[in-house]
């Protein structure tokens, strides 16, 4: 079943065009890898599907309702998340902290419950607790939970972006380059989350420079190459494509 | 003396009423508000105006909390689609919008005469002796309770969403927060203090005139959590008494040292300020109490 | 950067001229202050948020005033200025101090473009504001761009500080009073954009004087106000100004 399409996406500034007519499905349940060399327009495809960007023209939706004009929030809010090229932690809250904050729509964000409703929302805040324990030990993150989260090392931290997401509950995540900046260890151990969440049903794309440790994890990818999408299929048969060696590497892999 | 201390007191809590919204403005949703005089002089005029209309104070209190905190509201949305340095520059812009308007708009608020005869608090109700004092007390329980207030509130889901805001704005938007909604009610509750204090302030002087609100008084205020630490409240109570220590101490240094005049002292008065500012920023970033290690 | 560091060298720059003769030496005074203040404390917040930028420069506008206010005291001065007869071209009178201050803001803002455009200085000027990192790494070295950059500034500002003595009484809140008008003429430009700039402070100046015949002079700071929220709202990057992209 679809979850996430686009169809024909345009966008840019002025004459430049960071997408080219851009399109691609998503099934629910899948895990799907974007590749590209720097500035094919990957980043910048996450960014109109989840509407950091705005679009010229073309299509997207999600579940089967257009996107196309949805704000920021109300996009996550329908259960698509994203992750950054660079980690954006909370720098000044703890990494519980940040998994909290990250839980949506919840009552004691609001100024009138805060006043008048505090056994509620003192109850909410226990099953988010709880809720956030659950994830901080399912990311093995438990050691530095009360640790400042500027404090994390590079991997630790996008850890902890997918940990926010998961607060969200999402039905989809979008992944901009998950392993860059980790090292190899954690790159393992992340890589076996992902591919674990994957398994409980949670779909998800992943845009990645590190081609060995994405062709071992997603089944099907997308090619991109300055803004257009070249080619689609299993790892193999994408990286055996003679216009992705061509743009990759100069046809050297 | 027993006159003056209760004098300084009554200027620490005011500031410090001030301080406090900004803090939570600034120090915890990150939102730089260089336009908090022109707040604090809509509750100012707010409240004189009915109270001379013969408007019990506290109702007119209400009033002038309402109103500065309404129109923190279309700056709020204007927020909504700004970073840091164009709000600060849009927020200093309005408070000299309001002060040119509240200057030239006689029929309202006499211009540059002022309003006077502002009903002062308590009278009629204690011997004018002590009316001082008691406006001291009332300052201070308002001061207790809107420091406790803001306590609970940055402890709470509010709190850690609003900090989540200051820390990393795109994040918080990416977890579907609506980000413009949570400032623009901080900078509501901020402008409720100033427009709170500024009441207060009026119904204690009985005077006010236009050329008091001054973007200086905004600084003053940013440069009390400057030095205290804008994330603390603690580093606020602490940067706020330091600074209005330093103003009304320095009156005396042309006691202690002669040959100035009057307003050579004033200039030497700002002058220290001035360094001051440069140097906490340039050897503590984060004030004297602040807590804060990283800022984007 | 520049932006925080105009809150600062405005206000410092408008007092230093007092004599017509001396622009020069006002312009020297200026530039001099302004590396000061570079070395001293710009050149130490590089990275730092934009408010440090900011309230630094707030307190160093109120330690140049306060030196000014301190030796000057706060009465009003005049710049001297030849009594001159006004030129009549076709029914309109122009006096020629006027001319000179036009004329003299022109070859001010040619010399600025040629320095941006033209030299090497200028490009990695321009360089360096795009994108700081990849400037160094490139090899441009930042430290004597910057030096170029606050010299200008502070020249800039010394001239314009003489400029605007010809034409109004010197006062200390001199610079302080313009801060918002020039940072509305900017923004209406587009932050970034020389051009851009001049282009918005020319709409600006014409839009304000017009507002003053219409609703009076008190209104000039609401108007500037005005001005700013419309274009802020309606086009965020300024008239010539472009979209940055977010990663």
């Amino acid at each position: 079943m679809e979850l996430l399409s686009i169809k024909n996406i345009t966008a840019g500034f002025g004459s430049f065009k960071a997408l080219d007519d851009v399109s691609l499905t998503v099934n629910k349940g899948e895990l799907v890898g974007i590749i590209g060399t720097n500035g094919a327009g990957k980043s910048t495809l996450f960014s109109v599907i989840t509407g950091y960007v705005s679009r010229l023209s073309g299509h997207i939706t999600f579940a089967g309702e257009t996107f196309d004009h949805l704000p920021i929030h109300q996009r996550v809010r329908r259960g698509l998340g994203r992750t950054f090229q660079v980690p954006r932690e909370f720098g000044n809250l703890t990494v519980r902290e940040n998994l909290l904050a990250a839980a949506p729509n919840q009552l004691g964000e609001k100024l009138l419950p805060l006043m008048f409703m505090g056994r509620r929302i003192a109850a909410e805040e226990e099953r988010l607790e709880a809720r956030a324990r659950e994830i901080i030990s399912f990311l093995n993150l438990s050691r530095v939970e009360n640790e400042m989260a500027s404090k994390l090392s590079g991997g630790q931290k996008k850890l902890l972006e997918l940990g926010r997401l998961l607060m969200l509950g999402p039905q989809c995540i979008l992944l901009d380059e998950p392993f860059a900046g980790v090292n190899p260890v954690l790159i393992g151990e992340l890589s076996e989350r992902i591919a674990e969440l994957n398994k409980r049903g949670l779909t998800v794309v992943i845009i990645e420079h590190n081609l060995a440790e994405l062709s071992r994890l997603v089944p099907r990818m997308y090619a991109m190459d300055r803004g257009k999408i070249i080619t689609e299929g299993t790892a193999q048969e994408v990286l055996a494509n003679e216009q992705v060696r061509e743009a990759y590497m100069g046809g050297v892999i | 003396m027993e006159g003056y201390v209760i004098t300084i007191g009554i200027t620490i809590l005011i500031y410090m009423l001030m301080a406090g919204g900004l803090a939570l403005q600034y120090g915890f949703t990150g939102l730089s508000n260089f336009g908090l005089v022109g707040f604090v002089a809509i509750g100012a005029y707010t409240s004189s105006i009915l109270a001379i209309k013969g408007v019990p104070i506290p109702l007119s209190l209400i009033a002038a909390t309402g109103l500065a905190t309404l129109c923190a509201y279309p700056i709020g949305i204007i927020a909504l689609r700004l970073g840091g340095n164009y709000l600060a520059i849009v927020t200093l812009g309005f408070s000299e919008a309001v002060r040119m308007t509240l200057q030239t708009e006689e029929w309202l608020t006499r211009g540059m005469h002022g309003l006077t005869k502002i009903p002062r608090l308590f009278s009629g109700w204690v011997e004018p002796s002590r009316i001082d004092l008691c406006i001291l007390l009332l300052l201070l329980a308002i001061n207790i309770i809107a420091f406790l207030a803001f306590r609970k509130l940055v402890k709470s889901p509010f709190g850690r969403a609003i900090e989540a805001i200051r820390d990393n704005e795109t994040a918080a938007r990416a977890l579907g927060k609506d980000t413009a909604q949570f400032k623009t009610r901080s900078l509501m509750l901020g402008a409720a203090c100033a427009g709170l204090a500024g009441g207060l302030q009026a119904h204690y002087l009985t005077f006010i005139s236009p050329e008091q609100y001054v973007p200086l008084v905004t600084f003053y205020v940013w440069i009390a959590l400057v030095l205290g630490g804008a994330d603390t409240m603690k580093g606020v109570i602490v940067g706020t008494c330091i600074l209005v220590g330093f103003l009304e101490g320095s009156r005396f240094i042309g006691d202690f040292v002669g040959g100035i005049s009057e307003v050579k002292l004033a200039s030497v008065r700002i002058w220290m300020i001035g360094m001051a500012l440069i140097c906490v920023v340039l050897y503590r970033p984060q004030g004297l109490f602040g807590r804060s290690i990283v800022r984007n | 950067m520049t932006l925080g560091a105009y809150t600062a060298v405005a206000s410092q720059a408008f007092f230093s001229g007092s004599v017509l003769i001396a622009a020069l030496n006002a312009m020297v005074v200026t530039v001099a202050v302004s590396l000061f203040f570079y070395f001293w404390v710009f050149r130490r917040l590089t990275g730092r948020s934009h408010i440090s930028l900011l309230i630094s420069s707030i307190g160093i506008a109120f330690v140049v005033r306060c030196t000014i206010t301190f030796f000057a005291g706060y009465d009003q001065y005049m710049i001297q200025t030849p009594i001159t007869r006004a030129w009549n071209f076709g029914g309109v009178r122009i006096l020629p101090t006027d001319l000179y201050v036009v004329a003299a803001a022109l070859v001010a803002l040619i010399g600025a473009f040629s320095l941006l455009h033209l030299t090497p200085t200028g490009r990695k000027m321009r360089a360096l504001a795009d994108n700081g990192d990849l400037a160094a790494t490139s090899g441009i070295r930042e430290k004597s761009v910057m030096l170029v950059l606050w010299m200008l500034t502070g020249a800039f500002c010394g001239l314009a500080g003489v400029l605007l003595g010809l034409k109004a009484v010197v006062v200390p809140e001199l610079g302080f009073e313009l801060l918002i008008l020039m940072f509305a003429a900017v923004i209406l430009g587009g932050i970034g954009s020389p051009v851009g700039a001049v282009i918005g402070a020319l709409i600006f100046g014409i839009a304000q004087e017009w507002a003053s015949l219409l609703v009076g002079p008190p209104y000039k700071i609401v108007l500037a106000f005005i001005v700013l929220l419309t274009v802020l709202l309606l086009r965020p990057q300024g008239i010539l100004g472009r979209i940055v992209a977010v990663r």
